[in-house]
């Protein structure tokens, strides 16, 4: 239940976040995904499960509020929540390169395919444009948010769960 | 992690059970706008105050940090915009009695009804997409105020965007330089139609907006101005978009293509006037 709770209040940290302070004022600026940096965390940390519930709850908020249709988002957090699971099996505690490396790697891959759907089908072909202009520096950011922000969902990880080898003992 | 088998079910299970719910919601919402709007309001109730509370902070962190600017800076400032204020002053006596004998010159025309004078209220923009892809904005007005769908937007005296979703006391904005947007617009004095297109290529390249379907033979030049047309279904007669930068022919020898410089400024949107009157629909 403090997990969940937990969860619930990280993940609407993280949408006031990259909604509100991040893009402060500026249409035309970008800000770090930290609803990304937290699917990713969750799904090396704690495994496929959690991972694409994290993402699938993200991506809905965002859904809701930013996206014509419910559920795109949703879908594609959570897809990406539950690949980064597969990692769990290499999750050390004191290895932050690969969060980061992933992390990198995830946001490419979801802005490639938001560009696919929502831009490539409208007949806007100049992929190397979009790609240096917008894909590149969201990548850079929600990188340097990972590397940043990596250790703090960590150490609220490892005392969530040492309250619970309490609870359970 | 290990499961327990007989509590949790498997993560392949419920990925597939989420991605067919994805599909469902996906699908519900394209054939229902009405119910998803009713969602949209729901989750708004809870989300938005957390909103407005964090741009308020937000606020208050830009504002702290401006106190640090550099002093000095300011006296100058405050110097030049003394002197500006007395010759503003004086150009305003001028225009004032310039101001009566256009009235006089323009009821002769019977032209009063020419810029009308719309009823506007301000707002504040509170929450802003951050996907990089498209350029949309929560503010703190919504219906309770008048504020409903299809209301026009403006900011620094240019138009920023139109409202697409109105709630209770919030409203979704989509700025013209979303690569959706399309504004009719008239160009100089001539009153060339033209479609202004939002365009994230251009915007990003060198900010940008796109003025299409110029017919070849109008007599339009850099440095006009560009406003909201006549024969727009949704955005009400005489806003400033922007100025024409620069023109060019179209491959296909009819048309033309311009650039406008918007007028708005796409990087500092805070406060914003909303316009309550809106657009006349005519039923076919």
């Amino acid at each position: 239940m403090r997990r969940v709770l937990t969860i619930t209040i990280l993940i609407l940290i993280s949408f006031l976040l990259q909604t509100v302070i991040f893009s402060y004022d500026n249409l035309l600026g970008s800000s770090p995904d930290f609803l990304l940096m937290l699917t990713m965390s969750f799904g090396i940390m704690r495994g496929r499960r959690e991972g694409l519930l994290v993402g699938f709850f993200g991506g809905l908020l965002i859904d809701i509020f930013y996206n014509s249709y419910l559920g795109p988002f949703a879908m594609l957090y959570m897809v990406i929540g539950y690949v980064n699971g597969f990692f769990h099996k290499d999750y050390t505690m004191e290895d932050i390169l690969l969060p980061v490396v992933i992390s990198f790697v995830d946001s490419l891959i979801f802005h490639f395919i938001v560009f696919f759907v929502t831009y490539l089908m409208r007949n806007r072909i100049e992929f190397g444009f979009y790609f240096v202009h917008i894909i590149m520096p969201q990548a850079i950011w929600t990188t340097v948010a990972t590397a940043v922000l990596y250790r703090i969902v960590l150490s609220i990880n490892r005392r969530l769960k040492k309250k619970a080898k309490k609870v359970k003992s | 992690m290990k499961y327990d088998n007989k509590k949790d079910i498997s993560p392949k299970y419920l990925l597939i059970v989420l991605f067919f719910a994805c599909v469902l919601m996906i699908a519900f919402s394209a054939f229902n706008p009405e119910a998803t709007g009713k969602i949209r309001q729901v989750a708004g109730i809870i989300i938005t105050p957390l909103q407005k509370g964090a741009s308020s902070f937000g606020g208050w962190v830009d504002e702290s940090l401006q106190v640090f600017g550099d002093t000095k800076e300011l006296k100058e400032e405050n110097q030049e915009q003394r002197i500006q204020i007395t010759n503003l002053q004086n150009e305003l006596g001028k225009n004032e009695a310039e101001l009566t004998e256009l009235s006089e010159l323009r009821s002769l025309y019977s032209l009063d009804e020419m810029y009308p004078d719309y009823n506007k209220t301000a707002a504040r923009v509170f929450s802003v997409n951050s996907s990089g892809w498209f350029d949309e904005f929560y503010i703190n007005k919504g219906m309770n105020d008048g504020v409903y769908v299809d209301c026009n937007v403006l900011c620094d005296q240019g138009l920023l965007g139109i409202v697409i979703e109105s709630y209770d006391d919030y409203a979704k904005v989509r700025a013209i330089i979303d690569d959706r947007s399309t504004v009719t617009g008239e160009i100089g004095d001539s009153g060339t139609i033209c479609s202004i297109n939002g365009s994230l290529l251009n915007m990003k390249e060198d900010g940008y907006l796109e003025a299409t379907n110029i017919d070849i033979n109008a007599a339009i030049q850099e440095g006009d101005r560009v406003v909201t047309s006549n024969v727009s279904d949704r955005y009400v007669y005489g806003i400033t978009v922007g100025y024409v930068t620069s023109i060019s022919k179209d491959s296909n020898n009819l048309t033309k293509t311009a650039k406008i410089t918007p007028v708005a400024d796409f990087t500092d949107v805070k406060d914003v006037l909303v316009i309550l009157d809106r657009k006349q629909k005519v039923n076919y």
